[in-house]
Parts: C-alpha cells; structure tokens; sequence
C-alpha cells in the first residue's frame, strides 16, 4: 500500500496546502523538500505546526534527516503511532 | 557659492513604488490623495484597545502579489516592501534578471520591525513555552530583515542596510542612498521604507503615550493635520520604494526623472524622547542643512510635502518652523489626512508624494482641514488640489527620540 493513502500523509498534505501554500499535487513521496521551499527553518516551522494540529511531539533534531516528504511522513508516522 | 554640476550632488528618482492605505500602486495612491479622501477606519484586529482606528492597505493580498511561500514566511513589513520594490523597478524600466547586481545598492527605512512576529513568538513562548518559537521570528522580527529580502530577491549585492531613525527612517533612507551613489559605490539604489505597525502592543503603546488620536467615533476625521481640532496621529501600515540613480546616469539611459533629489539635511533636537523641541532649533538645522546642500537659498523653495502628523505639539512647531525659515511663503500640504502616519515608511510615501507633486504640478489637499488651527499661520493647501508650477519642494520628516530628516527635490523638467 502506497503511502499516499495514509490519513497521516493525507493529513500532511492537508496542512502543507493549507498553512504553507504548497498545492496538493507538488505532495509526493519523492518531492524533495527544498524544491518546495522548506529548507531547514521552514522545516521547524511546519513540525510545530504538524505537532499542534496532530498532537503529537517531533524533536527538531530529528527533522535534519529528513530530505524528501516520504522523510517527513516517517517522522510523523511514528511520532502518531507513539502518541 | 556657484550651483553645483547636476553629476557632483543631483540624484534621480527614476522609479516609484507605493503601497499604502491610499491603494496598491503610484497611480492609485495619487488619485486617492487628490481626492483628498481619508482612510482610517475602524480596524477589527484592533477591536478591544482603547484606539481601534487605523489605515490599513486596502486589498493586501501577498499571496497573489508574491506568492505563497512568501505569504507566510514573510512578516507583513517585508511583503509590503518587495510588493512596492517591484512596481518601483517595473516603473524605472529595470529588468534584476539581468543588472550587475554587484553595483545595487538597497537603503530602507523602518522603526519597529516585524511586530506582528514578534508577538507571534512572544506569544508562542507564554503558551506552549521555548519548544512552541517559531526560528523565523529572527528572520523576521529584526528590522534589517527588510532589505535582506529585496536584496535575495533582485539579487541586489551592493551596500544593503536599514536605517532607524524613527519617523524619519524613511527621508533619512533615501539621503542615506543619495550618499551612496554619490560616493560612486553603487550606481543603482533602491531606497524607502516599510512600516506593518498595526499589532495590538505598539497600538497600545502609542496609545498610553497619548500620541493617537482618541476621535475613535468618526475614524474618517480622526487624521487632520494643522486643523484646530487635531487631537493625535492615526498610524498606518505602509511601505514605498524609489528607484534611485545619479542623474547623468539615468538620462544618458533615456529615461525621464520624476523629480531630482538634490538636497538632504539631518539633525537631532537633543531635547526629549518624544516631544519636538518646541523652539524647532533642531529641525531647523535638518532643514537649513538641506537647503545648504542642494545650494538653494529658503526663497527657493515652492512646496512643503509636511511631517504634519495631526497631533497638536508638531503641528504648530512645524508650521513656526516653515513660517520662520522658508521666506517664499510655499505651499504646504500633509497627505498624512488621507493616508494616516505610516511611522517609518512616512518619510519614504511622502518623498514619493513629494516627487509626484512636482512632476505633476499638482498639490494634493490636506484632507480634514475644516478649520486651521488658529495659531498657524503658513499656506496650508486644502479642499481641493491646487495646480502649482514647482521647481523645488521640501518633505519633511521628524521622529521620536529628536531624529529630523528634510529632503530637496527639484523639478526634473527644469534642468
């Protein structure tokens, strides 16, 4: 099963259009976050917003891994799976 | 003294840029002030302080004007500045995709900041404690943010700073850039200011210190300059941006100048931390300074773009001050009726309105004057525009903390 399918990456891709104006088909696993503008400071912006709209905790140390929205979602994923 | 060659002293304003609550766009701003209607109006986001009057940018949306992602990683003083830096550099006929960037310098003016991130922030740290920041409040609550922007965005990699001097930021910006262009180390200067003021804490602020006006109930005639009704500036949130280049420069590339700065004078009163010297001996250096610079003697001058904030002490010490220095009797206007005190984006709009109204030879109205202040005793132009041949013209600006800025600009066509 594709990731894509998930209520967690379609809740990302939600928060990515709603908050952070990057539209819905730019959301795939394989976009590089830098192409769609998020470097490292937006980065640590859209965790805490992720953090206050799913509840859940990422660490902004963990989020240097992250190169690609697949990156991404496997920080959320886990962080919701902890929660 | 002989006159000076236009190459040693005389600099170009060869873009304009406007975004205030007058519109989005020269054209707009300059319909609206000769309309000589006000724009303060209730402000919802205020709602709740004892002043909830402001002037606003109408229709502001910088998701459109700029895109998304710099919708929301931007504060609003930033998107305010690109949005009036880029019909500056369209009006001037500059393409940054192609400029030697190197030789591009930008000088802006602003007073507090990305305010509405830094309440963002400090709001953030109270309720969900140090975790809950956002890093981009350093990227956007320090006040040289701003032209950081403008300079990635155009690829500007002259000289680039931000110049605080209160309410006079914005004059004091653009002599700032004149100096840089005369010193031969950059040859293109953007220069202006921004101001997004409108946050609940310096509302409130300006408001305990008794600076805005209180005539909350009819926000329309709240901002009326030399009127003697005055009771307190309305504040605004606005940025202009200006196209500077040495004058040999811009019309050897055929272009036509809207108006030449040539003069530009700066003090401080050394008196208070707000009040103006009521002697005006400070201002009167600024603008005495200026006159000294652009070689013109006080007879010369034919218009005064005022600092005519609506309150009752800069008033009265501004009009004493053009009454006692500038023996022409010129013309005077505040557009601060329509468009409200933008703080430190007002000496940038009003050098901006300043260069229109030579170019144009059309003073624009002091909206709100009913009834001058009887004290006041200079030409005060009101009620509808007057048409005026002006060859030069002076805008005035001062600030708290005793800073005064006075620009000369010169009719472009006379030279």
């Amino acid at each position: 099963m594709s990731i894509t399918t998930s209520p967690v990456f379609q809740r990302i891709t939600e928060i990515l259009d709603q908050k952070f104006g990057i539209a819905g088909e730019d959301v795939k696993p394989e976009t590089v976050l830098e192409d769609v503008e998020l470097d490292s400071l937006a980065l640590i912006e859209v965790a805490l917003v992720l953090q206050k709209q799913l509840g859940v905790q990422i660490r902004t140390e963990d989020l240097s891994g992250s190169a690609t929205i697949a990156d991404l979602y496997e920080l959320v994923n886990v962080a919701v799976e902890g929660s | 003294m002989s006159r000076r060659t236009p190459a040693e002293g005389a600099v170009a304003v060869t873009g304009i840029g406007l975004v205030t609550p007058a519109g989005i766009g020269a054209g707009e701003n300059w319909r609206r002030l000769l309309s000589g209607a006000p724009t303060a109006r209730r402000d919802p986001e205020l709602a709740g302080l004892p002043v909830d009057i402001a002037c606003r940018v109408p229709g502001f949306d910088p998701a459109a004007l700029l895109g998304r992602s710099t919708s929301w990683r931007l504060d609003r003083v930033s998107q305010l500045a690109l949005v009036a830096a880029e019909e500056a550099l369209a009006d001037a006929g500059l393409d940054p995709t192609t400029w030697d960037g190197a030789r591009v310098g930008v000088v802006l003016g602003n007073a507090l900041g990305g305010t509405a991130a830094y309440e963002a922030a400090h709001d953030a740290v109270r309720d969900d404690g140090p975790d809950g920041v956002s890093p981009l409040v350093m990227v956007n609550w320090p006040v040289n943010m701003i032209s950081g922007y403008l300079a990635t965005r155009y690829r500007a990699g002259g000289p680039n700073l931000v110049v605080a001097t209160a309410c006079a930021s914005g004059v004091t910006a653009v002599g700032t850039a004149r100096q840089l262009l005369r010193s031969g180390v950059c040859d293109i200067a953007l220069a202006g200011a921004s101001e997004a003021p409108l946050s609940r804490t310096p509302m409130a602020a300006y408001h305990k210190m008794g600076a805005l006006s209180t005539r909350t109930d009819e926000p329309a005639a709240a901002s009326r300059p030399f009127d003697a009704d005055r009771n307190g500036f309305v504040a605004a949130e606005a940025a202009a941006v200006l196209v500077l280049e040495r004058e040999a420069d811009a019309r050897a590339r055929g272009t036509t100048p809207h108006a030449v700065v040539t003069g530009y004078g700066a003090s401080a009163d050394g008196h208070h931390p707000s009040a103006p010297d009521p002697t005006g001996a400070g201002v009167e250096r600024a603008l005495r300074a200026a006159l000294l610079d652009a070689d013109l003697a006080p007879g010369d001058i034919d218009h005064v773009n005022a600092h005519g904030t609506s309150t009752r002490l800069n008033d009265l010490m501004e009009s004493q001050l053009i009454e006692r220095v500038l023996a022409g009797g010129p013309s005077v206007t505040s557009t601060k009726g329509v468009t409200g005190h933008a703080l430190g984006a007002a000496g940038a709009i009003e050098v901006a309105y300043a260069a229109l109204t030579v170019e144009n030879g059309l003073v624009p109205p002091t909206a709100n004057l009913d009834k001058i202040d009887p004290d006041i005793h200079v030409d005060v132009v009101a009620g509808a525009p007057r048409p005026q041949r002006i060859g030069a013209a002076t805008s005035h600006s001062f600030g708290f903390g005793g800073q005064n800025a006075v620009l000369v600009l010169e009719n472009a066509g006379s030279r």
